[in-house]
């Protein structure tokens, strides 16, 4: 089996299993768009699908930039959760789905890069395990504040234009990269 | 309790920094973060997903009607 449908099959398992998540602790509206980010996916991974979705290559890119730049700065003195951040949080997805793809990136295979690979692989998998433990521990034991999830230690930061400020910092420069870092020349590798 | 279990969290983040100031002293034994991150997205598919998700954490935070 060719490594690009090993790594489609895992992010829709990964999606799906997120999707009954959601619909199990009953946010629909989160369940119903792990179930578009799959669909998404698969549109994605066929040719036919490549120009329409993340196809617009770099036209306008400077201006995408400063839209970008320019809604994170409305969200940050925006209240979470009010139409408003709703709307600037749309229209981050209409950007992101007319933002170019990304170039290649070529990383050289070599040992240091599989002992980073798990190292952080085992960081990531921590994260998820005990933010799961705590919730179920929270649901069980009826007591969500006794066993808070990463949302609501984050929850309190986002209610203040610091504390948004501060979550902007590690937001912003992740969707900066993704969005508009250009590693190469070449403008698919799949 | 609810300190405890925040310990948790506070222990995995120490980890990624000690994790990160390593492999950033030392490439040549652990390959820095970025090195990673672009070895990870190098296919179009974990891009997208990652993209995606990234999204999500954004609605998820500040524009979800729900929150937790």
């Amino acid at each position: 089996m060719n490594e690009t449908l090993v790594e489609l099959i895992l992010w829709e398992t990964a999606l799906c299993i997120s999707a009954i998540f959601q619909f199990w602790r009953k946010a629909d509206a989160d369940g119903l768009i792990f179930l578009l980010m799959m669909l998404a996916l698969v549109l994605q991974s066929s040719n036919r699908w490549t120009h329409l979705f993340l196809g617009l290559k770099k036209n306008a890119v400077q201006l995408k930039k400063f839209v970008y730049i320019g809604i994170c700065g409305i969200l940050i003195f925006t209240k979470p959760h009010s139409q408003i951040s709703t709307v600037m949080i749309f229209l981050l997805l209409a950007l992101l789905l007319l933002s170019p793809d990304s170039s290649s990136r070529s990383v050289e295979k070599n040992t240091a890069l599989f002992r980073g690979r798990w190292l952080w692989i085992t960081v990531a998998i921590a994260t998820a395990v005990w933010e799961l433990i705590n919730y179920f521990w929270g649901y069980f034991e009826n007591s969500e504040n006794g066993f808070p999830t990463i949302s609501m230690l984050v929850d309190p930061l986002v209610s203040s234009t610091s504390g948004r400020l501060l979550f902007f910092l590690f937001f912003g420069p992740i969707g900066y990269f993704f969005l508009f870092w250009h590693g190469g020349e070449d403008a698919h590798l799949n | 309790m609810h300190i405890s279990t925040s310990w948790g969290y506070f222990l995995i983040f120490v980890a990624a920094l000690v994790t990160t100031e390593y492999s950033h002293r030392n490439p040549e034994k652990v390959a820095p973060f970025l090195v990673v991150a672009n070895y990870s997205i190098r296919k179009r598919v974990t891009r997208t997903a990652l993209l995606l998700i990234w999204w999500w954490l954004g609605w998820h935070f500040l524009g979800s009607p729900y929150s937790n």
